[in-house]
């Protein structure tokens, strides 16, 4: 059977077809709350699930993400949507318990596919830990995969984007720059081993460095998915009140990012996310503007965003180095809050 | 006046489009760019903003038409080595080690004239390190009223890296006045290190 390529099906694909923060906000603004004693935590801060508190040993997270294909292999496909899926559970420290699929198909395409994505999905739930207890399927034009998530964590040990301190050091645990290879790569401006490599990343679950964060007694971070690099970390500024420093110049990134930004291979979603934090973003003159575009950049699956207290940073990132996160590198820091949230340069 | 037809296309291919041609074009020349998409229009327009050239924009129909005169040069790919593994051919692949703010064995005001001399000749040399490491007391030659700043500053832009100890900062409380480098780890300097072709100690 000749192998069918599911990104024909869209224009699109992963983080970037995510709803722009802006008009997201609008939305969500003034919709009457669900306030509950036992809701640790909401939408109010833009963070990565919802945490509701069950007993004093246990709270629940719940957090769901799925969007359409980012790449050609169905299986593929699974397995990054899954993982990128789980990924908010380990944002907030906690680990994976239960799954549901999310799946939208076309008629038109053989069911095979869908067999394909599935398990693609299921293998990355399992590698989490968790089980799959179901899931929902209806007939879309553009197929559409994820899940929706419950993990656990001690109501003690919640990891927010609310809690960075002045002082922490920030460091990430993945490259960034996938968003600009994609869109390279459909154009034929960079190899299938450099889209390969970006695709591979976006597998690796986030559960060790999670686990390796409550390790260091972590507080504050978030993972970096389609809002890029300084989206997720405005968030987390602002949900804190403080300033997030950003040093370009250390960025991990994958190979040709950089040069296929210099020739104006930036995807759409470089600009959605500049409009987004240009109001409480202060870019220094030292940032150029294809390290502008890189860190906007929208990430699948990316890594997460740590705020490391700083006597542990070379631990942790040594820990973080051997632990599947090669490229884990100390990005910035956050300082008391100034003018701008977030500062790059 | 040159004109780039980017209608039918979507991002990023506009943005390509648009960069070759600015990038081939002389001053003061104009382009015209003419898309039929909103997202792409507002895209071109934002990339040209950044480079600081004067846009105007028009709409007939459902194709936009953007008029942009070159004014300074398109930002080049100044930063390249700060995201990508590019090896620097007049770099040699030794790295020098700073453990302290002299040099040598003796008397401590020779030690310190030795030392400026040392690090003063290095952007002279042919060889230059690969990377330099700055640790304990050597930190006080990467922060700001060192002696040596100016041919360190020199020696990072020929792209020679510089990793200053991060603890060694903290410990000195001079974490703010560093001024050239990077602040690094045991981590990154024992890579860095161990996979030196060789490794000098001042």
């Amino acid at each position: 059977m000749k192998s069918f390529d599911l990104l024909s099906t869209v224009v699109d694909g992963g983080c970037s077809c995510k709803l722009p923060a802006q008009e997201l906000a609008e939305v969500l603004a003034n919709l009457p709350g669900t306030p509950h004693e036992n809701l640790l935590v909401n939408t109010d801060h833009h963070d990565d699930a919802g945490v509701y508190k069950l007993t004093e040993e246990m709270a629940l997270i719940q957090t769901t993400d799925f969007f359409s294909p980012l790449c050609s292999d169905p299986y593929e496909f699974g397995q990054i949507a899954a993982a990128n899926a789980l990924s908010d559970v380990y944002a907030m420290g906690g680990e994976v318990l239960t799954a549901l699929n999310l799946a939208a198909f076309p008629a038109k395409i053989p069911l095979t596919i869908l067999k394909e994505i599935l398990r693609g999905g299921i293998e990355k739930v399992k590698e989490a830990g968790g089980i799959i207890m179901g899931g929902h399927t209806i007939v879309d034009d553009v197929p559409k995969f994820g899940l929706a998530v419950t993990g656990t964590v001690h109501p003690a040990k919640i990891i927010t984007n609310a809690a960075a301190k002045p002082g922490n050091v920030l460091i990430l645990t993945k490259p960034i720059g996938a968003g600009i290879i994609m869109a390279g790569h459909r154009l034929n401006e960079t190899s299938d081993e450099n889209l390969q490599t970006v695709l591979d990343t976006m597998k690796i679950l986030n559960r060790r460095g999670s686990q390796i964060m409550q390790q260091y007694g972590v507080k504050a971070a978030t993972d970096v998915t389609g809002f890029g690099l300084a989206g997720h970390a405005l968030k987390m500024a602002l949900a804190s009140q403080v300033t997030l420093k950003i040093s370009p110049a250390n960025l991990p990134c994958f190979d040709t990012a950089y040069a296929l930004v210099e020739t104006g291979c930036i995807p759409g979603a470089c600009f959605r996310n500049l409009d987004f934090v240009e109001p409480h973003c202060r870019f220094e003159p030292t940032t150029s503007f294809n390290q502008k575009m890189l860190v906007l950049d929208a990430q699948t699956s990316g890594g997460l965003l740590i705020c490391c207290p700083s006597s542990s940073v070379d631990a942790m990132l040594l820990d973080l180095k051997k632990s599947g996160y090669p490229f884990s590198a100390v990005i910035g820091e956050v300082v008391e809050k100034e003018e701008k949230a977030l500062v790059v340069g | 006046m040159k004109t780039v037809d980017a209608r039918g296309k979507l991002c990023p291919v506009p943005l390509i489009m648009t960069k070759k041609a600015l990038t081939e074009m002389s001053e003061n020349e104009t382009l015209e760019v003419l898309l039929d998409n909103d997202t792409s229009a507002k895209n071109v327009t934002r990339m040209l903003e950044e480079f600081r050239m004067s846009v105007s924009l028009t709409k007939n129909g459902n194709i936009f038409k953007l008029t942009v005169t070159k004014t300074g040069e398109v930002p080049e790919n100044s930063h390249a080595e700060d995201f990508c593994e590019i090896e620097n051919q007049e770099i040699s692949n030794y790295v020098i080690a700073f453990q302290r703010n002299t040099l040598g064995e003796g008397n401590a005001d020779l030690g310190i004239i030795l030392l400026k001399a040392f690090v003063n000749t290095l952007p002279e040399v042919n060889a230059k390190p690969r990377k330099m490491v700055f640790l304990n007391a050597g930190i006080f030659l990467a922060i700001n009223d060192s002696p040596v700043l100016e041919a360190l500053k020199t020696l990072e832009n020929m792209g020679t890296e510089i990793l200053v100890c991060g603890t060694c900062l903290d410990f000195y409380e001079k974490k703010n006045e560093l001024a050239v480098g990077k602040v690094s780890n045991m981590y990154d300097i024992l890579e860095v290190l161990a996979t030196a072709g060789s490794v000098l100690y001042p």
